[in-house]
């Protein structure tokens, strides 16, 4: 290991001085909230469909960060795919290094590639508990907890969203305006409004439909709301 | 002098790499040639992504027969792929899991698994190295988390020394652990039997097996397509849904109800020994078989365009069929000490027969 860390930061710096190239460092943050009251983990919330929940479970994935400068280049900040989990709070930082930008792009699910070439790494590692064994791929994002509505065992509700192929493609391309109030922008919020998870585009009701395990019209659905929970903000 | 710091940066670069890759250099596991029997196609697996070693190949078989990977210590891919059945579950219509449960679905012979895209009867798992996921996690068969497997095996003194002689260092991951099973899996290869060496010149059918082999050019190919017996399709012929299993097959991979009820063709290679058929083990003999295409199929119009008036089947082609298809059983395949349980020495079937 210390070899490694040794290995990667003279090759980071002999690269810097040969190539001169430096960017800030620019802090993406994901804060997570419930119709705009702070978000926690078992805590109660109530959906605008007036349905009571509480959130066990929530992460998604998201891969090809891009930017687009001030200037109009666009720049691919990172090949790497991150698993956002709202109960590890090192997962709602990405670091990645880039010059002031004004748009973030990026892809909420694994790419189709790594969802067909055998076993991944890393966050992609199965044993994430993001894999569908019996049908292979990956679950993009998923949102569990219970819910007195929830007609199921321990009125549990399981909304795992996946699928990477037509017609039941579940990745979503994320498009965000970055606000130009301040100079020296180093940091990014989005903020991920998960009331929208239930109604941003199709009203679902846990009462209707508590479970989603499949590659599915209403995994399309649910990543259809999902893309309206993504908004930055100044703070 | 910046160019002065360039040079010690790059020396020093020089001297950490070098470093690092000394354990590179003493790791030289004995690599394995994948033999492509003569005039097969191309396989589909890519060995240069997992090449084939001496030590992956006995890391993979020893995990293959290891009980050890499931819950309760008592289930091991083994036993659910007998080699004496072809790697299937021999007499066996649905495959056991832990603590008397049963799945859905016969236990599929496994061989020839090379040339294979997409695995289980209904094509749900798109890469050998991910296929051990799906038995080892369901909870009617192996019920264990990957994490768990993962610490037993960290545990054990014997496999850490094996995953570093297989792969360079001790470390044990989801991504080894299905390597190292495909590059066992990936040695199955059948292609020795009657059949094979009648191909290659080497023996000659007798009159029973030759008019068999033309009537199955007639009637069977179109699916079981030479030299590996399968076109690896999925196909709806006409076997009526269980009431109980309600087992809709490729439909719930793909979500379309054209898919209702397909599943994949099965290859006839080792199909003699390989009973009982049919995706829920439904059928125990080959006749059933043969009557099921002749007579029970249950046409509707999701049922395959070739069997749409069912398969006509003479008592007399039956008869010279089942002598072709038994010229498909792979003795030397069957009694390969290289695929043996560990310990046992003689692949010898049980004497059984359901022909």
């Amino acid at each position: 290991m210390i070899r490694k860390i040794l290995f990667i930061s003279c090759f980071m710096i002999f690269k810097n001085m040969v190539t001169g190239q430096t960017y800030n460092t620019t802090a993406i943050i994901f804060n997570f909230n419930f119709n705009q009251s702070p978000f926690q983990l078992k805590k109660e919330y109530i959906t605008d469909a007036g349905e009571s929940i509480q959130v066990y479970k929530m992460k998604f994935y998201i891969s090809g960060l891009t930017g687009v400068t001030v200037r109009g280049d666009t720049l691919a900040l990172s090949k790497e795919h991150f698993l956002i989990d709202v109960a590890d709070s090192s997962s709602q930082l990405i670091k990645v290094q880039a010059p002031q930008l004004q748009y973030l792009f990026f892809t909420i699910g694994v790419d189709s590639l790594k969802n067909t070439s055998g076993i991944q790494n890393g966050v992609l590692d199965p044993s994430r508990g993001m894999f569908w064994t019996w049908n292979s791929g990956y679950i993009m994002a998923k949102l569990e907890g219970v819910s007195s509505q929830a007609n199921t065992a321990g009125n549990r509700f399981t909304h795992d969203v996946g699928g990477f192929r037509s017609p039941f493609n579940s990745t979503r391309k994320i498009r965000l305006l970055i606000p130009q109030n301040k100079i020296n922008n180093t940091s990014v919020y989005i903020e991920v409004n998960l009331a929208k998870w239930f109604s941003g585009k199709y009203p679902i009701l846990l009462k209707e439909q508590p479970i989603c395990h499949t590659p599915s019209l209403l995994a399309m659905q649910l990543a259809d709301n999902f893309v309206t929970s993504f908004t930055t903000s100044e703070n | 002098m910046p160019n002065k710091k360039i040079h010690i940066l790059f020396l020093l670069l020089v001297i950490c790499t070098a470093w690092i890759t000394t354990d590179r250099f003493a790791f030289k596991p004995k690599p394995v040639k994948f033999e492509i029997p003569k005039g097969w196609p191309q396989p589909v697996y890519d060995f240069t992504k997992n090449p084939l070693t001496q030590e992956g190949i006995l890391l993979g078989k020893t995990i293959f027969y290891d009980p050890q990977i499931s819950k309760d210590g008592t289930i091991s891919c083994g036993s659910c792929h007998q080699q004496f059945g072809a790697f299937n579950t021999y007499d066996h219509t649905l495959s056991h899991g832990l603590e008397n449960m049963l799945t859905t679905r016969n236990a599929p012979a496994l061989f020839n698994l090379a040339w294979q895209k997409e695995f289980m009867w209904d094509g749900g798992i798109n890469h050998l190295d991910l296929q051990f996921l799906a038995p080892l996690t369901a909870h009617n068969e192996m019920g264990e988390t990957i994490d768990q497997v993962i610490t037993k095996m960290k545990a054990s003194p014997q496999y850490k020394k094996m995953f570093k002689a297989a792969f360079g260092d001790e470390i044990i991951s989801t991504e080894r652990i299905g390597k190292a099973l495909s590059q066992f899996l990936l040695t199955l290869v059948s292609s020795n039997s009657k059949y094979d060496k009648v191909k290659r010149g080497e023996a000659n059918f007798n009159l029973p097996e030759s008019l068999g082999y033309e009537i199955f050019k007639q009637k069977c190919i179109n699916c079981h397509t030479e030299p590996l017996f399968t076109d690896f399709s999925y196909r709806d012929i006409g076997i009526p849904e269980d009431t109980y299993l309600k087992d809709k097959g490729r439909m719930k991979i793909t979500g379309l109800s054209t898919d209702s009820l397909k599943f994949r063709v099965p290859s006839l290679r080792n199909v003699a020994i390989s009973f009982p058929y049919g995706h829920d083990g439904r059928f125990y003999s080959l006749m059933n078989v043969f009557e099921h295409y002749r007579r029970n199929m249950v046409v509707t119009k999701n049922t395959d365009p070739v069997l749409q008036n069912k398969l006509p089947l003479s008592n007399y082609e039956i008869g010279q069929l089942k002598a072709f298809l038994g010229t498909l059983t792979d003795s030397v395949f069957l009694q390969d000490n290289r695929f043996a349980p560990p310990g046992i020495n003689d692949g010898k079937p049980p004497i059984d027969n359901h022909q």
